[in-house]
C-alpha cells in the first residue's frame, strides 16, 4: 500500500457506490426534503391570498372573472400530466427507451398547454379590469399563480432536458432515478395545483 | 412461478413493489372524477359549512392519491414519508396559527 493511497479514507460500501446509509439515495432526499419546504412556500402564499382577497376590492371580484369550466380544463390538463409523468417513470424501470421518450415529451407538451392557458387567463383579466397592483386581490392572485407558473416552467425545462439525454442515450434503467425525482418535482407541482384550484377557484 | 406467471407487478428486481401502468390509468380516472364533482358541488347551492368539508376532503383525497401512488409515498422509504410529511404539518401548523392571529376564522 502507498503512502498516498493511506491518507485517502476507503469508501463505506466498495461493492456499492450508491448505497447510503439512510436507504435512499441522497439525491431523492434531497428532492423530498426541497418538497418540504417547498410547503411552507406555497403556504405562505395560499394564506396571504386567503387572508386578502376579500379586501380592499374596487368593482372587480373574484366570482366576476373566474371561468371555471376553462380552469377546470386546465385542471385536467395538469392531471393527465401527472399519469405521464408517472408512465415515464414506469418505462424507465423497464428500460423501454421510446416510450420514456414519448411520455416525457407529452409531459412537457401537457405543461405547455398549462402555461397557455394561464396566459390567456392572465391576458383576459387584465381586460377585464385587473392589473398586479390593481387592488390587493389582484396583487395576490396574480403572485399566487404566477409562483405556480414558474415552478410548472422551470418543471418544463427540466422534462425536456431529461428527454434530451434520453435522445442521446443516457437515460437508462441503471439511472432511471433521475427520470423519478423530475417526477416527484412534476407531481409536486400538480398536488399544489389540487390546493389552488380547489382553494382559489372553486371556493369563493 | 412459470414465466408466464410473472406480472408486470412483479418484474422488477429493486426490491420494491411496483403499480402496473393500468392501475395508474385507474387512479388517474378516479382523481378526474373527484375533480368532476368538486366542480359540480361549486355549481350547487348547499350550506357554507357542507360545502366546505365537502371540497377540502375532496382536496384532502386528491393530494393524497397523487403522494402516495403517482409520487410512490406509499411504497417507498418511511424515511422519505416522514421527511415530506414534516415540512407538510409544519406548514398547516405554521400558516393556520398565522391566519388565526389575523382573525381569519372569526
Amino acid at each position: 500500500m502507498t503512502e498516498a493511497s493511506t491518507l485517502v479514507p476507503e469508501a463505506p460500501y466498495p461493492d456499492e457506490p450508491h448505497r447510503t446509509s439512510t436507504g435512499v439515495s441522497n439525491e431523492k432526499l434531497a428532492m423530498w426534503a426541497f418538497l418540504g419546504s417547498e410547503c411552507l412556500l406555497f403556504g405562505g402564499f395560499i394564506s396571504t391570498y386567503l387572508l386578502v382577497r376579500h379586501r380592499s376590492i374596487d368593482g372587480t371580484k373574484p366570482s366576476d372573472l373566474f371561468d371555471i369550466p376553462f380552469t377546470s380544463v386546465s385542471s385536467f390538463v395538469l392531471l393527465m400530466s401527472s399519469l405521464t409523468m408517472v408512465l415515464a417513470v414506469s418505462a424507465a424501470k423497464r428500460d423501454e427507451q421510446k416510450r420514456v421518450q414519448l411520455w416525457l415529451l407529452t409531459t412537457a407538451l401537457l405543461g405547455s398547454v398549462f402555461i397557455a392557458g394561464q396566459i390567456y387567463e392572465f391576458t383576459s383579466f387584465y381586460n377585464e379590469g385587473l392589473g398586479f397592483t390593481t387592488n390587493i386581490f389582484g396583487s395576490a392572485f396574480y403572485t399566487l399563480t404566477g409562483l405556480h407558473g414558474i415552478h410548472v416552467s422551470l418543471g418544463i425545462i427540466m422534462l425536456l432536458t431529461v428527454f434530451a439525454l434520453a435522445v442521446k442515450g443516457k437515460i437508462g434503467s441503471e439511472n432511471a432515478e433521475t427520470i423519478e425525482i423530475v417526477g416527484l418535482y412534476w407531481h409536486f407541482v400538480d398536488v399544489v395545483w389540487i390546493i389552488i384550484f380547489t382553494v382559489v377557484y372553486l371556493i369563493d | 412461478m412459470t414465466t408466464e406467471a410473472v406480472t408486470q407487478d412483479e418484474a422488477y428486481s429493486d426490491g420494491h413493489e411496483h403499480t402496473s401502468d393500468l392501475t395508474y390509468v385507474k387512479i388517474f380516472v378516479f382523481l378526474v372524477a373527484v375533480t368532476g364533482i368538486e366542480v359540480g358541488l361549486s355549481y350547487t347551492d348547499m350550506p357554507t359549512a357542507i360545502f366546505l368539508i365537502l371540497m377540502f376532503v375532496a382536496m384532502a383525497i386528491k393530494f393524497y392519491t397523487v403522494a402516495a401512488h403517482f409520487m410512490h409515498l406509499r411504497l417507498d422509504n418511511p424515511l422519505l414519508k416522514r421527511v415530506f410529511y414534516f415540512g407538510l404539518v409544519l406548514a398547516a401548523a405554521v400558516y393556520i396559527g398565522f391566519l388565526s392571529s389575523m382573525q381569519f376564522f372569526d
